[in-house]
């Protein structure tokens, strides 16, 4: 769909990322025969293929392997060594060779397991909601992770087109946010969040937490049904409640391992219901369901040569593994897209929509597209004729259900939430406290 | 208005509960095992440290582990007769606990199939002459633990040379080799292969790796 296409029919973008999943993880069984049978999808027609051995520390090849959906005892290895050593660069052949993924969860964890969790490839029955959308929409199988490193300089990438870190770990600096892009361009946008949003990590953005562009995800049907036209947002960002946020409006449901699919599959079902609830809206909607980065988990398909250098040293020479990224609505069409994508394709689509023509979204997204990565643009086809809307069937996500103060693994990220929960009351009190009721039993706890 | 004091006296306070925090966090500073492939009943030493207080479970159970509680630091030697997952748990009060596993796996009646791998990102991988070659460190199978046969992995359309314990044998696609029955599975396992048509060395056209099926057995003999 070309700028103008785009001007002339979509009215509403909205985007929800999840985390930690490889394409590989979540849909790498459309190609098998037995599972999904589609061979146009560069997915796993075959663990049993030798090229995707991962050797242990033994030199014993571990094969991916059908698994169920359900936790696991701990979060993976993604941080920027531990992914480096997954990808596995090979002089010999000056390649990525994507078998270091069983070596890099035994150094991490101090532990063998003759079926390495990394290596787990899940299947249509346990995917309720995801599986049903890859049947309806565009799978996008060359969606890659920004850069090979952890959530949070991925999340910078997705959501300002640059990071000044390489590595999760501390509060997220100051950086010019999508948020700073839309306002600039006088676009209606909203984010509607499960938990805390993801960009409280970023202390400048603090006040703008406590405006109605931010609103809790259980308000999204309401504003769906009762917003007038000339009000509604034309860019909505829907999150998940984080895994590692320190305390949960919802079930934690962004899919980050040790987290099990069902809670993601639920709370994605239900905002796909809501977004399709009034076939009017529906048809000049475009919903893009991607990932942060792949968490840890085994990809066969090698990083794009994508070389990214900011002035504060941060380097990357490629993108990340991929991740497994749909694109539905009525512009989506269904099969797959082999566009060389990753999340600042998502800034490339609001310049294209909502920019004045041919004004790039920043000079750094620029860079990627002229390194080959294209927008989500690409995926989409004018003539809107994918109407029908996807069979999903999920219980919906329960309310709060699970004690506020549970501990939830310590992490690097769930340090860096808790440090900025706090330094956000600290900062806005009586407001951070009556948007965000349930941070006062969390601080007194 | 806000205090000057209350932003700075706010973020110590969190700083210190961080801290706090950490400190109390259990953590699994290592945990190996001397072997992960052995013959019923041989011994394989434990080496283990947490920060933090350690439980040690197998599953199924064995017999010095019973009490579950061991020192946050030591080592253990333990003889399964069967193949055996080890648990080891590190908790502290009020923090995360943290834990790994070991699996030590009892070669069967049955010559047992392993996949020996070696990535071509390993140093040992090299490319010339129209040959691609690297070594299996094959490790941490008892010295009991030895070869039946050797055979070509399912789906493998490679010819290998493989050289092993002074012994060499050429593998072709679908063969079977009894070369090394009755070696050691441990130690190095050199394979070259020729390279295929459309392969190049220094391009992303070569394998991912090379890998040779081992079967491995307990009896001393090594027949298949």
């Amino acid at each position: 769909m070309n700028p103008s296409e785009l001007k002339q029919n979509v009215d509403t973008i909205v985007v929800v990322m999840m985390e930690n999943r490889s394409f590989d993880n979540v849909l790498g069984y459309l190609r098998s025969p037995q599972h999904g049978n589609r061979a146009d999808v560069e997915g796993i027609a075959d663990p049993g293929d030798p090229s995707y051995l991962n050797p242990n520390s033994d030199g014993v090849g571990l094969a991916p392997y059908w698994t169920k959906d359900g936790p696991f005892p701990s979060d993976l290895p993604h941080s920027k060594d531990m992914v480096a050593t997954q990808m596995a660069y090979a002089q010999v052949s000056k390649s990525y060779l994507m078998n270091g993924f069983v070596k890099a969860f035994e150094a991490q964890f101090h532990t063998t397991l003759d079926q390495s969790p990394v290596m787990g490839l899940l299947t249509r029955a346990d995917l309720p909601t995801t599986g049903a959308l890859a049947d309806r929409y565009s799978v996008c199988d060359h969606w890659f992770a920004c850069v090979p490193t952890s959530t949070a300089p991925n999340r910078l990438m997705s959501m300002c087109g640059l990071t000044n870190i390489d590595e999760t770990g501390a509060l997220v600096p100051d950086q010019p946010t999508v948020y700073d892009w839309l306002l600039a361009h006088n676009v209606r946008w909203r984010v509607y969040a499960s938990g805390l949003p993801f960009l409280l990590l970023m202390p400048r953005l603090a006040p703008l937490m406590l405006t109605s562009h931010f609103r809790r995800l259980d308000q999204l049907p309401e504003d769906l049904a009762s917003d007038p036209p000339n009000l509604r947002p034309q860019v909505i960002f829907v999150e998940p409640d984080y895994y590692d946020s320190p305390i949960h409006f919802h079930p934690p449901c962004d899919n980050h391992p040790p987290l099990a699919m069902a809670p993601g599959e639920a709370f994605l079902g239900q905002v796909y219901g809501w977004l399709t609830q009034d076939p009017t809206r529906w048809a000049r909607t475009v919903l893009i369901v991607t990932y942060d980065e792949h968490g840890g988990f085994f990809d066969h398909v090698p990083p794009r040569p994508v070389r990214y250098r900011n002035p504060n040293g941060i380097a990357f020479d490629t993108t990340g593994p991929r991740t497994p990224t749909i694109v539905a609505g009525p512009f989506a069409p269904r099969g797959v897209n082999k566009t060389v994508l990753d999340n600042t394709s998502i800034l490339q689509l609001l310049a294209e929509r909502f920019g004045s023509p041919g004004e790039p979204y920043s000079a750094e997204v620029t860079g990627r597209t002229q390194q080959g990565i294209g927008s989500v643009s690409a995926v989409l086809s004018a003539a809107g004729t994918n109407s029908a809307v996807a069979g999903i069937s999920v219980a919906p996500l329960a309310v709060a259900s699970i004690d506020a103060h549970a501990p939830q693994g310590s992490t690097a990220l769930r340090q860096c939430f808790d440090d900025a929960t706090r330094a956000f009351v600290a900062q806005h009190q009586a407001e951070a406290l009556a948007k965000y009721p349930e941070l006062n039993s969390y601080l007194s706890g | 208005m806000v205090s000057r004091w209350r932003v700075p006296v706010g973020r110590a306070a969190a700083l210190v509960f961080l801290l706090l925090l950490a400190a109390c966090n259990a953590h699994v500073d290592s945990f190996s095992a001397s072997s992960h492939t052995i013959c019923a009943g041989q011994p394989v030493q434990l080496v283990w440290k947490v920060t933090g207080n350690a439980t040690m479970t197998a599953t199924p159970p064995l017999a010095p582990l019973a009490g579950g509680q061991v020192a946050s630091e030591g080592q253990m030697t333990v003889a399964p007769s069967a193949s055996t997952e080890i648990l080891l748990q590190a908790r502290r009060w009020l923090g995360k606990s943290e834990s790994s596993v070991q699996t030590i796996n009892v070669i069967p009646g049955q010559p047992k199939v392993e996949p020996l791998v070696v990535s071509l990102a390993d140093s040992s991988a090299g490319c010339a002459s129209g040959r691609v070659w690297a070594t299996v460190h094959a490790l941490r199978f008892t010295t009991d633990v030895k070869v039946s046969v050797v055979a070509t992995h399912a789906g493998d359309s490679r010819t290998y040379d493989v050289q092993h314990g002074g012994a060499s044998a050429t593998l072709t696609p679908g063969m079977t080799v009894a070369t090394f029955a009755g070696q050691p599975i441990v130690g190095d396992w050199v394979l070259s292969s020729p390279l295929l048509s459309g392969e190049v060395c220094g391009t992303s056209a070569l394998p991912r790796s090379l890998v040779v099926d081992v079967y491995a057995q307990c009896s001393p003999e090594g027949k298949p």
